[in-house]
């Protein structure tokens, strides 16, 4: 049923052209709708195509499969709950719809995509508008966009020139290309272009040095911006990096599954050593974002299905954790707590939501039976299993490094007696509410979404 | 799905208690009705559909597959669960009279529906991921149960002390599960053990499990300190649940342990907890913990037959052991209540006025000593038959028998003794009728529970057979039963005076506050008491070590601190110092 497909791209147009309407005729309240629902629209044609495991490709360029259709699905869910973040905090509503839009596109193009350069313009795609997102909020904001920025330029010329290196040997510069032709694994040309692609990559995934820039990112710009950078960003390139990198791992020289391990291992230790010392929550929380990253490519660099699927599973994992717990961080923000000692009371203010945060926190530690632990025991026995248990028990080692800090801010919120209640807008809670249904039904009932994962992954692997 | 019917009724009432928290009126009667409920499914499983499976993908992870699944296809398993569906109505009626209450009732219903839901659970269950988790439901429970009047002064420490107990057999069936599945590829029962290597580890680990929730030695102290909680609980945990389900995991994964040392382990374990609990019942005073002890004798008694593989005489002792302890703990608790909360045997007189509370409780006392032809002569009969190839066993025994006979008739006749200066007070009267009728229903199942023996052998019914018919061992049992009948009418009845002189000798002394098992209780404490000592030593160099390391953990997360530090330059410079050492990877590789 090739129809499915075209719905797609029609309605990814429909929502860039309405968003351009939105700036005109600018009723906030019109634009939230229009784009929730095609949004949803989006989700929901996805998850049918899901459903019937079509396969094919439309337009030439996009492909609709398992892989890309389950991540479509992430995608559209995880952007319709950031723009439901994003409509109180926003000054200015409908440009944010309008970058918005761009980045909706380009996260779907990146999952959808079949060929190299197709993957760089939806990352680019996906980049660009988050660092004008951050500006169009004022003045205060121009030094995160800018940083963002140049960083983004710095990794796209990266990528570009991966991109150019590989031409020669595969014009088509399809995925398929690599293994069609085995001969161009040894080419020093074809090494290098790969070392550029990871580099370029890992500055979006945060892995470690590439990711340097993200703590001021974080703290600097608005909370939903951060929820989409750490939600929807770093996943846009993690599924680029399955898409490019997995293939090759399999075929090509195991020096890029060493790679990836060296990058995981030093990210997870980075990102958790350094948040152990943070004392605003949400810099804390760009740490552990960074850490997270770190397991998330022990999964990649196993290099098997069972690899593969559980970073699939832990992409889907950490984006409702994080986005859960940015959403009550930007409630907060507004409010004028930031620090850990200003969380402190927190659970005598608004019960709830503390117990919610706690809940977040819990399954970024990987405590059953939340969708963390699933997450984490899946990427952890995918390295045993690729005799990498070192590297699983270097996760376990930062793992139990992060309590600390998750349980500092744990500590806080249930100490002490703050006399004035916090009231959660009704947006807020809804993002929170659904993220906390993920995280606890999935941990409990991980079946489908791991059968999911694994008839993706074995798309990937045919490929 | 059948099976899995039998157990939403209980989780119903027991959300329905939650939700009635403010109105408790009407959730006493809803318990019964739900455990009335699953009574009916219980019976049309086994008349209609014996076999019914139920089974539930959890999650699938590589080879192996996580499953949820539940079956009554086994008659013993069946058989447990039966026995459970008849005990729990007969306690949630019984629970209406005791726990009156009201504030109280919402949360000792739902405690009880999830607790009796649990053992339903686990008397189905086919996967040792189902198994675990009914285990880990059972624990939790009976901790809250246990605390239930956490307000009281010993309950509280009565609590943890079960809990911390029972998760020493968590973790080790936890282990044990782990090490099956790696070994089996798979959740399923072991079928058939070689006992070497991890097997055996897994087979230890196992008995451990089972000893922690059988209240075995070395793990027994719980159970007696665990009569903190309501009278109900008690007589629910001691016939058909938790502590029943230590024996039955031993039931369950029996090809596991067949090896020589496992096997003798598993021996050596139930006779001393048989000596245990009868040298304790002899000289305690609690009427409760006097039974408390009587039921580490029983569960002792059921793991003898099976180091010997005689599954079906543990299974005829674990029936009928059900039905006579759950009655003697509803008579001890109207005994209590007749009394007004007294439970100390040598300050309760009279009982002899409340003619149902002593019939019944005299049907129960007969049955546990083991006469002919109450259904608890069956149990023991098929014990004793079981082992009497060993003498050695055999006579320990006999000997053993002949305590519990003059054991439980001590706790019948002390209660029982005049004393026109103690007044019972309300006494007879103040014990409701749906106190009474719940152990006349008991007393009726006692009495006549034997005739299982007697039926044709089909369906579940399999389970329940008399290996051999000796006319001899019949006697012992009997005889053994008088003896201690007339023991205790001489000691305790006439010789009263006799008695009380004795409480100074040395005879008494050595079984009087369980001189010899303390002694055994304080050797192995003070033992860990030593290790803890050295463990101490070493504690607070580790200590230290950890906090240095931490310290240091934690500063050198301040020496990364200054790396980001707002220069996007710096930014770029680390950028292209990682491709740089990426690429000298590869040239490295490459050449």
């Amino acid at each position: 049923m090739p129809d499915i497909g075209y719905a797609i791209v029609a309605l990814m147009s429909l929502l860039v052209f309405s968003s351009i309407g939105g700036v005109f005729h600018r009723k906030k309240t019109i634009q939230l709708a229009a784009s929730s629902l095609i949004l949803v629209a989006l989700a929901a044609v996805s998850a049918c195509a899901l459903y019937l495991q079509d396969s094919y490709s439309v337009l030439g360029a996009l492909l609709i499969n398992p892989f890309s259709m389950l991540f479509v699905l992430l995608f559209s869910f995880t952007l319709l709950l950031i723009n439901l973040l994003s409509y109180d905090r926003s000054s200015d509503y409908p440009s944010f719809s309008l970058l918005f839009s761009f980045v909706v596109v380009g996260a779907l193009v990146v999952a959808m995509a079949n060929s190299i350069v197709t993957i760089v313009l939806g990352i680019e795609l996906t980049v660009l508008p988050t660092a004008f997102m951050i500006i169009i909020n004022g003045k205060n904001f121009v030094e995160p966009a800018v940083k963002l920025f140049i960083m983004s330029a710095v990794s796209v010329s990266m990528l570009v020139f991966a991109v150019i290196l590989i031409y020669p040997y595969d014009p088509a510069l399809s995925l398929m290309g690599y293994i069609a032709n085995p001969g161009i694994a040894g080419s020093y040309l074809v090494m290098l272009s790969l070392l550029l692609f990871i580099a370029g990559i890992s500055f979006d995934a945060a892995l470690f040095p590439f990711n340097m820039w993200i703590p001021d990112v974080y703290q600097g710009a608005p909370a939903n911006i951060t929820a989409l950078l750490s939600g929807v960003n770093k996943k846009v390139a993690f599924v680029a990096m399955l898409e490019i990198l997995f293939v090759l791992l399999l075929h090509l020289s195991p020096i890029f599954s060493v790679m990836i391990q060296a990058l995981a291992v030093i990210t997870m230790f980075f990102g958790n050593i350094v948040a152990l010392v943070q004392n605003e929550v949400k810099r804390l929380f760009a740490y552990s974002s960074i850490s997270q990253a770190g397991y998330i490519a022990i999964g990649i660099a196993a290099a098997s299905q069972l690899g593969v699927e559980s970073s699939m599973f832990y992409l889907f994992a950490h984006a409702f954790m994080i986005i859960g717990a940015f959403a009550i961080i930007l409630w907060l923000e507004s409010n004028n707590v930031r620090s850990i000692q200003e969380y402190r009371g927190l659970a005598s203010r608004n019960r709830w939501a503390a117990l919610c945060l706690t809940v977040f926190m819990l399954s970024l530690i990987g405590i059953p039976p939340f969708i963390g632990f699933i997450g984490k025991f899946l990427l952890f026995s995918s390295a045993i299993s690729a005799n990498l248990v070192w590297l699983a028990a270097i996760g376990v080692i930062n793992s139990i490094i992060s309590v600390y800090y998750y349980a500092k801010v744990i500590i806080s919120m249930y100490s002490g007696i703050e006399k004035t209640p916090l009231k959660m807008g009704t947006s807020i809670g809804i993002v929170v509410i659904i993220c906390l249904i993920a995280v606890v039904a999935i941990g409990l009932y991980p079946g489908p979404l791991i059968s999911a994962v694994s008839t993706a992954s074995n798309t990937l692997i045919a490929m | 799905m059948l099976p899995i019917l039998v157990v939403v009724p209980l989780l119903a009432a027991a959300v329905l208690a939650l939700l009635l928290r403010n109105n408790p009126e009407p959730v006493k009667y809803i318990a019964l009705l739900a455990s009335l409920a699953s009574l009916a499914i219980v019976a049309y499983i086994t008349v209609y559909n014996p076999s019914a499976t139920a089974s539930f993908d959890w999650f699938n992870l590589g080879s192996y597959q996580f499953i949820v699944s539940v079956s009554t296809a086994s008659t013993y398993q069946l058989l447990l669960l039966i026995i459970v569906a008849i005990i729990t109505p007969l306690i949630f009626l019984y629970s209406i009279g005791f726990m009156d209450v009201p504030s109280e009732q919402p949360r000792y219903y739902f405690e009880m529906c999830v607790f009796a839901a649990s053992m339903m659970l686990f008397a189905m269950s086919t996967s040792l991921i189902t198994l675990l988790i009914a285990w880990e439901m059972l624990g939790i429970t009976s901790y809250l149960l246990i605390g239930f009047w956490y307000d009281r002064e010993h309950a509280p420490t009565a609590a943890r002390k079960a809990i911390t107990t029972i998760i020493i057999g968590d973790v080790a069936l936890l282990l044990a599960v782990v090490i099956l599945a790696t070994a089996q590829g798979g959740f399923q029962y072991p079928v058939a053990g070689a006992g070497t290597g991890v097997l055996f580890l897994a087979g230890i680990l196992m008995l451990i499990a089972a000893f922690t929730k059988s209240a075995q030695f070395p793990f027994h102290e719980w159970l007696s300190d665990a009569m903190e909680g309501p009278t109900p609980v008690s007589a629910f945990l001691h016939s058909s649940t938790m502590v029943k389900a230590g024996v039955f995991l031993v039931i369950l994964m029996l090809p596991l342990f067949n090896t020589t040392y496992l096997l003798y382990l598993i021996l050596v374990v139930g006779m001393a907890s048989v000596i245990i609990g009868v040298t304790n019942a002899l000289v305690s005073r609690h009427i409760k913990k006097i039974l408390a002890y009587s039921t580490i004798e029983d569960l002792g008694l059921m793991l003898i037959p099976l180091a010997f593989g005689q599954v079906y005489a543990a299974l005829a002792l674990f029936f009928v052991q059900a039905f006579y302890k759950a009655l003697l703990f509803m008579s001890a608790g109207s005994i209590i209540k007749a009394n007004k909360g007294e439970e100390d045997i040598f300050k309760i007189f009279n009982t002899g006025q409340s003619k149902v509370v002593f019939i019944t409780a005299l049907i129960g006392t007969l049955s546990i000593a083991g006469f002919f032809p109450l259904s608890g002569f069956f149990g023991k009969y098929a014990v004793g038959s079981a082992v009497s190839s060993n003498v050695a066993v055999y006579a320990i025994l006999v000997l053993a028998e002949l305590g519990t006979s003059v054991y439980i008739f001590r706790w019948l006749f002390l209660p029982m003794r005049k004393n026109p200066q103690h007044e019972i007070g309300a006494g007879a009267n103040s014990v409701p009728l749906t106190m009474i009728i719940p152990a006349i229903v008991l007393a009726v199942l006692v009495l006549f529970a034997a005739i299982v023996f007697a039926l044709p052998h089909s369906g579940v019914l399999d389970a329940l057979v008399l290996q051999s018919t000796n006319t001899t061992e019949a006697l012992v049992v009997n005889a053994v039963a008088a003896a201690g009948l007339i023991i205790a009418y001489l000691v305790y009845v006439k010789g009263n005076r006799f008695y009380l002189s004795m409480n100074n000798s040395h005879i008494f002394a050595a079984l009087n506050n369980n001189a010899i098992t303390n002694g055994i209780y304080l050797a192995i404490c003070s033992m860990f008491l030593h290790v803890g000592k050295i463990m101490g030593m070493l504690d607070s160099d580790f200590d230290y070590t950890t906090y240095r390391l931490s310290y240091n953990i934690i500063n050198s997360g301040k020496l990364a601190k200054p790396l980001i530090n707002g220069q996007t330059n710096n930014y770029v410079i680390g950028f292209v110092i990682g491709v740089l050492v990426l690429a000298a990877a590869v040239l490295y590789v490459v050449i």
